[in-house]
């Protein structure tokens, strides 16, 4: 019965007829529901009398061959009890051109799978080649009609589609009266696609089939079937790594072959190869191999359709049918029939533009047929697909650890030969790296991130960052969302995403680094101290990695000061200092860096403050204003520094002139913004300092500065320390009666210092009695703090 | 099982009142039976060749005596290969008429030297270059053999001739003028005779003949009229109870319905399908490929959609474009398609004076004879009671026309 008694116990790419039946039924994913389909038409017409005409369209590696022969598998039942005859043609029956040569390969076909009727049927066949040509046709639709008798006839066909076309209108017409006048006869056809000869009115065979479309397998089919041929290779390796490791390889060998059977077969070979083994070799040999099966789409397509196909694979992208049509130089009232129909051949694929619902765009159905096109187009031959195949197939960290053993392996070897091979698959994949993602999808979405952190507005709920994922590479996406949620206080937030980074990253030490800052800032505010150790231990871890960068450090000293403000520890704030310095002998322009260092040393150190951590203040401000004139923070450091340190630094040349060049740097709208931080500094010595700068701005803005003006006095009087005297306030008189012509309600306030110098200083009581009853109630309860 | 293509004859479902049509008109005279593709024509004819070769005929028609034999003319390429099908085929009439046809076999033998001759058989054939000459003699005799014997038999024979017309025009494509004007010669010279004699032609095909004739007329001067006193009859959709079969002989293929709504499911099929056999077939095919045999109302409107929509499925409907691109010149065809386009919006009838008003056809004359075309094609019906009014004659054809081609 069966044409090949050494059938295959191996899979093959191009060969499902070899294949023992068994093993094709373990092999049926994706393809059951058809299987049982279709064998269940085989049982109407064995036992129900029916007639089927089923054509299965599907393209080339979707397990058309498959079916069929499955199906002839489950209709041998049927032949042994006679209660059916069938004619399985072979896969590619070449040279029919006539209705007779089909009827022909009919006989072949009961020649070759009935052993035991083979000497009857070669005596006829003897008799009809002795038979005058005329009447051959006439005596071998006799002999079929003998053979069978009473039995319904199936007949298996592949390729149909092409044997019609062979035949041309007439012979079918043939085929087709043959069809209707034999009650009993039965075609289950496959055909690559639905073909004129099936499609037109005024052909023979114009809706005469049920059509059958086989579907491409899902991503868990594609993954089910490769884990069954893993089960019939009898590696259990591969099947583990295929279904954990391995799964997103599959998906991307899945999108690469849009589910075809046939190729998954292909590449199976692929994704159970060494990692080490000649990738490029492996991928030409891949792709020689299938080009001959994705030249035989293009082959039997008219002039125009084979143009329209090759522009699109050579572009790389959907195509708008004007562009096709004027690349193509086809005009555009006959494209739309011929773009219509090769995506009826399912060549082509129609999808939508997003920029205009009236057009379409159009683009190739299948990866490979492209790369099939482009292997004799492409300038750098096989070259750039394989740098295509390796972006599509390899996740970055796979790619990142192939080049890093083939860098090893160049550095150890020993021809000169194989340090060029060698250098060439380095190239490749640093060439796939690059192209793995677009730089413009990079580049967006970090200023989309850049637009945010500079808004300072709220993150939301970060929605619209999941489109991004699949376009960026994964640390980067990850590491820049943790940083966004962390410059936004999320550090809980911050933490999940940096814990997503993959450790193979080059940088993985700086992300530990600002987990480690996250972590202790978390631990600041919970006021856990115990926490911190956390944050600590991912620190060294960083820096056992070998990390050395400024995010370290700084990220390191920052934790370190955040530990000292909730412990006071003096050792802590030691190292802090030290080890944020190590961040600034690192970035030494970081003018952040200073003006931290600086902040830090005046507020958290305050209870440690000594000359030396004053100087280093001190130097760390001078620096900051040294690298930027205007940094308004360093200034408002500096004044404070001079506010409340002023006794400490006095001596030291530098400080009061860069803290008027700093103020003077400024422009009019900061320098009145910190104006209104100053006037909180009750020390008059600093409001001597600062002066002059005030008082030009009291002659440009005399109104905005009027009220400033007072409340500052007014502070200075009201949270005077003890030694405040009466020097202070003869120096406060002559400032301000320098400036009363611009404002004249310094009157009030040279008023204010009299009454304080008589009733404070030379403690006569009385002198408050020249204020009127307001002035002496504001006096009283907001410089003498008198409560009634 | 849902299914197209071909049938077993005593598997061919309904159209019991069409054969009685049929059967009562072929008592009288021959009749042309023209429809677009996939309407059954051919399974109409074999069910009548089915039921009269085993006497099942309906009524009283079983004392005519009916016989029938079926030919298929396509891809037939010349005259040579029509008559040798035909005489191959009057082996199962050597069983009715127990004629041994030896006035024919000696006729043959008369005109060649030839030892063995057997009609019927796979010996012989006349499909050869010496016999060209005389194939209208072979054939005739041969008719007049069986003529004879059924005369005397008081039978009627049928002789179905199924593509005819699509034979002639392609013949006429292919510059064969001879053959077919020869053979509409012999069925014109020898039809009305035979027919006295009890013999009756049925010439079946999705193009009319008169198509075929028209074009002959026009373009080869042929001015013969091979099927003047022939009935031209058309087909129409299954009645209820003829679909209600057809639907239950599927649901015997382990479709799943639920008893309590299966009437209204079959009733919405019929509704849908417009009761044309093949589009419940795909229905039945869409509900077993997509909807795992589920049969609800919703599935079946889906499977609809599906029809309608999905650019696969519509090969089904493909033949209402492509008919008017072959068989009618380019201004026809553009001008046939600018009305149904306008048809395909309308709701209802509509007038002759208000379809001129709408399309962009200036001459009214010619716009009458689009309109006239297209309801010989089947493609519109007509009512007359308030003037020329049309509408397309399918509603499932209007709704495909209106979603894809307007």
């Amino acid at each position: 019965m069966v044409e090949n008694q050494q059938n295959v116990k191996t899979v093959l790419s191009f060969g499902a007829k070899s294949v023992d039946p068994e093993i094709l039924e373990q092999l049926l994913i994706g393809r059951s529901d058809a299987a049982a389909q279709l064998t269940r038409s085989v049982e109407y017409i064995a036992i129900h009398g029916n007639n089927q005409q089923v054509l299965i369209v599907g393209q080339r590696g979707m397990g058309k061959t498959h079916l069929l022969r499955i199906l002839y598998y489950r209709a041998t039942k049927y032949i042994q009890a006679e209660q059916l005859s069938v004619a399985y043609f072979t896969e590619e029956e070449y040279g029919i051109d006539r209705f007779f040569d089909f009827l022909i390969r009919v006989l072949y076909a009961f020649i070759r799978w009935n052993k035991t009727d083979e000497p009857w049927l070669k005596e006829r066949l003897e008799e009809l080649q002795n038979t005058p040509q005329p009447s051959q046709p006439r005596l071998l639709e006799n002999i079929i009609r003998d053979y069978i008798k009473n039995r319904p006839l199936l007949i298996l066909a592949e390729n149909f589609s092409d044997m019609l076309n062979s035949m041309g209108k007439e012979e079918q017409g043939k085929l087709r009266a043959w069809l209707y006048e034999s009650p009993r006869v039965s075609i289950i056809a496959t055909s690559q696609s639905l073909s004129d000869d099936f499609d037109r009115e005024d052909r023979p065979f114009y809706g005469f089939f049920t059509v059958y479309y086989l579907k491409s397998l899902t991503r868990d089919e594609t993954l089910r079937f490769l884990t069954s041929l893993a089960d019939l290779d009898g590696r259990e390796d591969v099947k583990e790594y295929l279904l954990n490791k391995g799964k997103a390889k599959v998906y991307a060998v899945h999108e690469l072959v849009k589910g075809n059977h046939r190729l998954l077969v292909t590449f199976y070979e692929f994704l159970k190869s060494d990692t080490l083994a000649a990738l490029s070799n492996h991928f030409i040999k891949t792709i020689n191999d299938l080009k001959p099966y994705y030249e035989t789409y293009i082959r039997y397509l008219p002039a125009q359709q084979q143009k329209i196909v090759r522009y699109i694979a050579l572009t790389r992208k959907p195509q708008l049918g004007t562009d096709i049509a004027k690349n193509c130089f086809i005009e555009q009232s006959s494209l739309s029939k011929q773009l219509s129909e090769l995506v009826r051949k399912g060549l082509l694929e129609a999808l939508p533009d997003h920029q205009d619902r009236r057009n379409k765009l159009y683009d190739i159905r299948e990866p490979l047929l492209r790369i099939s096109i482009e292997i004799g187009e492409h300038q750098e031959g096989i070259t750039a697909l394989f740098i295509d195949f390796l972006a599509l197939f390899y996740d970055e960290h796979e790619l990142q650890s192939k080049k890093s053993r083939f860098e090893n392996l160049l550095a150890d070897c020993k021809t000169p030969q194989e340090g060029q091979y060698l250098r060439y698959e380095i190239n490749a994949i640093e060439r796939a790296l690059h192209q793995k993602y677009n730089i413009g999808d990079i580049n967006t979405f970090l200023e989309k991130v850049g637009s945010i952190l500079k808004e300072e507005s709220d993150l939301g709920n970060l929605d619209w960052a999941t489109e991004w994922s699949d376009k960026i590479p994964s640390d980067i996406y990850f590491m820049t969302l943790g940083n966004l949620y962390s410059s936004r206080g999320k550090f809980e937030e911050a933490i999940q995403m940096f814990a997503q980074v993959s450790e193979q990253l080059e940088t993985y030490g700086q992300t530990l680094a600002l987990w480690a800052m996250c972590i202790a800032r978390i631990a600041l505010q919970r006021k856990d101290v115990a926490y911190f150790d956390v944050a600590f231990e991912k620190f060294e871890q960083a820096n056992q990695r070998g990390e050395r960068s400024f995010i370290l450090y700084w990220t390191w000293g920052m934790a370190l000061f955040s530990y000292t403000e909730l412990t006071q520890n003096q050792k802590a704030f030691d190292e802090a200092v030290i080890t944020f310095k190590k961040a600034i002998a690192i970035s030494p322009t970081n003018v952040e860096f200073y003006i931290t260092l600086g902040e830090k040393l005046l507020r958290t150190g305050r209870p440690f403050m000594n000359p030396t951590a004053i100087n280093e203040a001190l130097w760390a401000l001078e620096t900051a204003l040294t690298l930027d004139a205007h940094a308004e923070q360093a200034v408002i450091l500096l004044a404070e520094l001079v506010a409340f340190f002023e006794h400490k630094i006095e001596g030291n040349p530098k400080v009061i002139p860069l803290l008027t060049t700093g103020l003077n740097n400024m422009n009019i709208s900061k320098r009145m913004n910190l104006w209104k931080i100053f006037r909180n500094i009750n020390r008059p010595e600093f409001f001597n300092i600062v002066f002059n700068v005030l008082k030009d701005d009291i002659s440009r803005e005399p109104e905005r500065m009027k009220s400033i003006l007072i409340d500052w006095i007014v502070v200075i009087l009201g949270n005077r320390d003890d030694s405040f005297s009466f020097s202070h306030v003869e120096n406060l008189k002559l400032l301000l009666e320098s400036i009363i012509a611009q404002v004249p309600e310094v009157r009030v306030l040279l008023q204010y210092l009299n009454i304080f110098k008589r009733v404070v200083l030379e403690k006569d009581d009385n002198a408050i009695y020249d204020l009127s009853k307001e002035q002496r109630l504001f006096f009283e309860k907001i410089i003498l703090h008198q409560k009634k | 099982m849902p299914t197209i293509g071909t049938f077993p004859p005593e598997h061919i479902v309904g159209r019991k009142e069409d054969i009685i049509k049929l059967v009562h008109l072929l008592r009288a005279q021959s009749v042309s039976i023209e429809e677009m593709r996939r309407m059954g024509k051919t399974l109409l004819v074999k069910k009548l060749e089915y039921l009269c070769n085993t006497d099942q005929l309906p009524g009283d028609f079983g004392k005519d005596q009916f016989r029938a034999k079926y030919f298929s003319f396509q891809g037939k390429k010349n005259l040579g290969e029509v008559i040798d099908a035909i005489l191959i085929g009057l082996k199962e009439f050597k069983t009715w008429y127990h004629i041994d046809f030896k006035r024919t076999y000696d006729f043959i033998r008369g005109l060649m030297a030839t030892p063995k001759v057997e009609v019927g058989g796979a010996s012989f054939t006349v499909n050869l270059p010496e016999y060209q000459r005389s194939w209208k003699k072979i054939f005739f005799q041969a008719l007049e053999e069986i003529a004879s014997a059924q005369e005397k038999a008081s039978s009627t024979l049928i002789l179905i001739f199924d593509e005819l017309p699509i034979m002639l025009w392609e013949w006429y494509k292919e510059n064969k003028h001879e053959d077919a004007i020869e053979l509409l010669d012999i069925l014109r010279e020898r039809r009305q005779e035979l027919e006295k004699q009890g013999i009756r032609f049925v010439y079946c095909g999705s193009i009319g003949i008169k198509v075929v004739l028209n074009r002959f007329k026009t373009e080869l001067k042929y001015t013969g009229e091979p099927t003047n006193d022939m009935l031209e009859i058309s087909l129409k959709p299954f009645n209820q109870e003829d679909a209600d079969f057809l639907c239950e002989c599927f649901f015997l293929a382990d479709f799943k319905v639920n008893p309590t709504e299966k009437q209204q499911c079959v009733a919405l099929i019929f509704q849908l399908s417009d009761g044309l056999p093949f589009y419940i077939s795909q229905l039945f095919l869409l509900l077993m490929q997509e909807f795992n045999r589920e049969v609800t109302e919703n599935t079946i409107k889906a499977a609809f959609n599906i029809l309608l929509n999905d650019s696969k499925h519509h090969n089904a409907f493909q033949q209402l474009v492509d008919r008017l691109h072959i068989y009618y010149s380019e201004q026809q065809c553009q001008d046939m398609t600018v009305i149904l386009n306008f048809l395909a919006q309308q709701d209802d009838f509509i007038s002759e004076g208000d379809i001129h008003q709408a399309v962009s056809i200036d001459n009214k004359g010619h716009l009458n004879e689009c309109l006239y075309t297209l309801l010989s094609d089947h493609y519109l019906e007509r009512k007359t009671d308030s003037g020329r009014m049309y509408r397309f004659r399918y509603p499932i054809f209007k709704t495909w026309w209106k979603i894809n081609k307007t």
